[in-house]
């Protein structure tokens, strides 16, 4: 910031969001505006009438200065008059008893004056010293805040909470938080904007309404891509905070980058060990080397006892490794540690170590914990949960996970957003196994549905799902789509015209439907 | 002659009627050490005790004094026209069940000892003070309060505004709702009155009282201030509402009366009769 950007910085907004000032109540305005502040003048009790009042600045009232004070709110009237003809900025009053009057208060916002009525707590000198201080030199109040940080970055904070820490030990009275999309906060908790309110803006912007006074600062990740944004925020603030903060934010922008750089590293560094350690157990059962035992100890795995294995998927493959620990995460309640999980082709896999053998009951109980508690992905994802039977010891972990990803394999179908199966529950669906995973069934499958999916109607699709799964009626698919039963007869005809077939036939019902099926768990 | 007056609540005398027993002890009271008292002055001309002085008088049939101690209502009985000229030192005191009390000190103790005596006997009792040859009070106190009051009243009962203008002593400051009354504890029964104007919804009019009404800001501007009259009345009826009756939703005329040129008179002891005289801090009626 420029010594000729700093004039005149400090605005009506910086007086009422001052530390200590911020919790004083505020009347007149809704929100304390961005009127330029120049001046700070204390006004004698008995000097009201005639005091000169200083143009475009803060006039100070102090009733406890009179005796006894609260016989002097009379003057609040006369001084919010001769602020508005004087055009002050805005009048502070210390000592009044509160609620004031309700002519005072209206008579300030009649005025459209802000006039900010003090706590006990604070003295009249105090807040002289600090608003002179701060109109003599706002650069000062943002240079505190930049050595703040400066000095809280030289240790080097190495986690993204530890910088959200230093930023808000910087920012008195201001809630900060970062966040890496619409429904994934790293650190901190948003208060007064919300993650999806900032996570579109591509440059350091200042968000100022009604409620809220905000710095958004978006920090390029390792694609170049803006991939965490930085939010400072607090209900009252001018400009000057506003710059404070935005600088304040963008200085720790290296860090935040370095920390994306290191978790990402430590992350690839770790599934590698994982994918290696997992490959050899499997392998070899039983008869795994000490060695092999000892590092999965280390990784958090156990290997005796009962295992129930769990695949995660999340769609599209690419999604961002903090998405997937975000779901992860959800699952630690149930004993399956974050770090524990390990990539593998197509998800991710873990397992649920308990001492003695689960019931299916209790099995069931754990699926539908998850399916009820785990949150829904990040938006245009779709997450699937399979989960295996209990096995025993080390050559039961390659069962469980190969149920768990079977499991996986058919939720993968659903085209809801968030499915969970337990493989004891697939019953005969468990028999269409082969097919999802058969690859000429694949290609027949493509084949069969290529003129659906490259004709210019996307819906026709869609309505054959619906079509089928709602046992061919045509009133139940309308009702499911929320068109009329006549559209959906329509467009059943038009399939029929692209496909060169008939749906009366029950071979052609069921071939459809698993191409559509195995299409489904083939998002690629 | 002596002034004699009521002391205490207004709300308890409107539940028990006074009687003229407690005013006639009273001065009974001060005629064991000044003789016969064979006139009586009202001790404040402002509400009720307007006629509780003539009540006395006819009780004690003796005559009753066009005068009054200060020409207006106000709140302490040591911050009168009459003890800024002739000290305060001597107070009888009445109860209404026959307690009488003779107290001697400076004002500011009577009027101390007096209220604590208040809830003892029932929240108000009579007061008979000042007592003396009429070449020493008459000089000093407020004359022709009685007929004024009578003329007021007069023009009251007709309800009408004209008669109130004709006499050229009222002019009204605000014409609007009360949006709000704030009470504040304390010796003082103050506050203030929030008025909303009646057709401008953005000028707002503020009355602080303390006992009496005052002072009157209008958006802020002071437009009357004590020692002058400020009343409020109904804006229906044109019956004043004192400061324990006034409450939010009532329609009302903010009015004041110019004070008795006694009161604005600069007092050798520096008695001030403005807003300091009620504790709030000074400042000046705009012109």
């Amino acid at each position: 910031m420029t010594p000729d950007r700093s004039r005149h910085l400090v605005r009506v907004g910086d007086i009422c969001g001052h530390p200590l000032l911020s919790r004083s109540v505020l009347h007149g305005v809704d929100t304390p505006g961005q009127e330029a502040v120049k001046a700070i003048e204390l006004v004698a009790p008995r000097r009201a009438l005639d005091q000169p009042l200083p143009a475009h600045g803060v006039v100070v009232l102090d009733l406890g200065a009179a005796s006894p004070g609260v016989f002097g709110e009379h003057l609040v009237d006369i001084l919010l008059r001769r602020c508005a003809l004087e055009k002050c900025a805005m009048l502070i009053v210390f000592g009044a008893t509160m609620p004031l009057a309700a002519a005072s208060r209206q008579l300030a916002e009649s005025l459209r004056l802000p006039m900010l009525l003090t706590t006990d707590e604070v003295s009249t000198t105090e807040v002289m010293v600090a608003v002179r201080t701060m109109l003599a030199d706002p650069l000062q109040f943002t240079g505190d805040a930049v050595r703040r940080v400066a000095e809280a970055l030289r240790r080097a904070p190495r986690t993204i909470d530890a910088v959200v820490d230093t930023l808000t030990a910087a920012l008195p009275d201001t809630n900060v938080y970062a966040c890496s999309s619409r429904d994934l906060i790293l650190a901190g908790r948003p208060r007064l904007t919300s993650a999806s309110q900032v996570v579109g803006f591509t440059d350091p912007t200042q968000i100022e309404d009604e409620s809220v006074c905000a710095a958004v600062v978006p920090v390029l990740g390792i694609e170049g891509e803006p991939s965490v944004w930085l939010v400072a925020e607090r209900e009252r603030g001018g400009r000057l905070w506003l710059e404070t903060a935005e600088t304040v934010l963008s200085l720790c922008a290296g860090t935040v980058l370095a920390w994306l750089v290191r978790d990402r590293m430590a992350a690839d560094r770790d599934a590698r060990w994982r994918a290696t350690l997992l490959a050899e157990i499997l392998e070899r059962g039983a008869a795994l080397p000490s060695d092999v035992a000892e590092q999965a100890i280390r990784a958090g795995w156990a290997l005796e006892g009962w295992h129930t294995g769990i695949h995660l998927r999340l769609t599209p493959a690419d999604a961002s490794p903090l998405a997937v620990q975000a779901v992860a995460e959800q699952l630690a309640p149930y004993g399956l540690a974050s770090t524990s999980l390990v990539e593998r082709t197509d998800g991710w896999a873990g397992w649920i170590t308990v001492p003695r053998e689960p019931s299916l009951d209790e099995t069931r109980a754990l699926t539908r914990q998850i399916r009820q508690n785990v949150q829904r992905p990040p938006s245009g994802h779709t997450l699937v949960i399979g989960i295996g039977s209990p096995q025993r010891d080390v050559e039961g972990i390659a069962t469980t996970l190969a149920e768990a990803r079977q499991a996986a394999v058919i939720a993968s179908s659903s085209t809801r957003e968030v499915t969970v199966r337990l493989v004891q529950d697939l019953g005969p669906a468990r028999l269409l196994l082969g097919w999802y995973s058969s690859e000429a069934f694949a290609e027949y499958a493509t084949d069969l549905l290529g003129p659906l999916v490259s004709s210019d109607e996307p819906d026709l699709l869609e309505t054959l799902e619906a079509y089928l799964e709602s046992a061919c009626s045509t009133a139940a698919t309308g009702r499911a789509l929320g068109v009329h039963r006549n559209t959906v007869a329509n467009r059943i005809s038009r399939v029929e015209r692209l496909l060169g077939t008939s749906l009366v036939s029950g071979d052609t019902r069921l071939a459809l439907q698993l191409a559509l099926r195995v299409m489904r768990s083939r998002p690629d | 002659m002596a002034c004699v007056g009521a002391m205490g609540s207004a709300a308890v005398m409107m539940e028990d009627l006074p009687s003229p027993e407690p005013f006639v002890a009273a001065v009974r009271a001060l005629e064991e050490h000044h003789g016969a008292i064979q006139a009586i002055v009202p001790f404040e001309i402002g509400g009720v005790n307007g006629v509780l002085a003539a009540l006395a008088a006819n009780a004690l049939g003796v005559p009753l004094i066009d005068a009054d101690s200060t020409g207006r209502a106000f709140t302490l009985i040591h911050r009168t026209v009459l003890a800024a000229k002739l000290d305060l030192t001597e107070v009888a005191f009445a109860g209404t069940s026959g307690e009488v009390a003779l107290l001697r000190g400076d004002g500011a103790a009577i009027e101390r000892m007096v209220r604590s005596m208040l809830p003892s006997v029932g929240g108000w009792g009579a007061i008979a003070l000042h007592a003396g040859p009429a070449q020493r009070i008459l000089p000093a106190a407020v004359s022709g309060s009685v007929s004024r009051a009578l003329t007021l009243g007069r023009a009251l009962m007709q309800a009408s505004a004209m008669r109130l203008h004709d006499d050229g002593a009222m002019r009204t400051l605000f014409d609007g709702v009360v949006v709000e009354v704030r009470r504040r504890p304390g010796v003082y029964s103050g506050g203030v009155v929030t008025v909303q104007h009646r057709r401008n919804r953005r000028r707002v009019g503020r009355v602080d009282f303390a006992n009496e009404y005052i002072a009157a800001y209008d958006n802020g501007v002071a437009v009357a201030t004590a020692p002058d009259i400020v009343c409020i009345l109904d804006h229906a009826t044109w019956r004043p509402i004192a400061s324990d009756a006034i409450a939010a939703h009532q329609g009302v005329r903010v009015v004041t009366f110019a004070a008795p040129p006694a009161l604005r008179a600069a007092h050798d002891d520096g008695f001030d009769f403005g807003l300091a005289a009620h504790g709030l801090i000074a400042v000046e009626a705009a012109p």
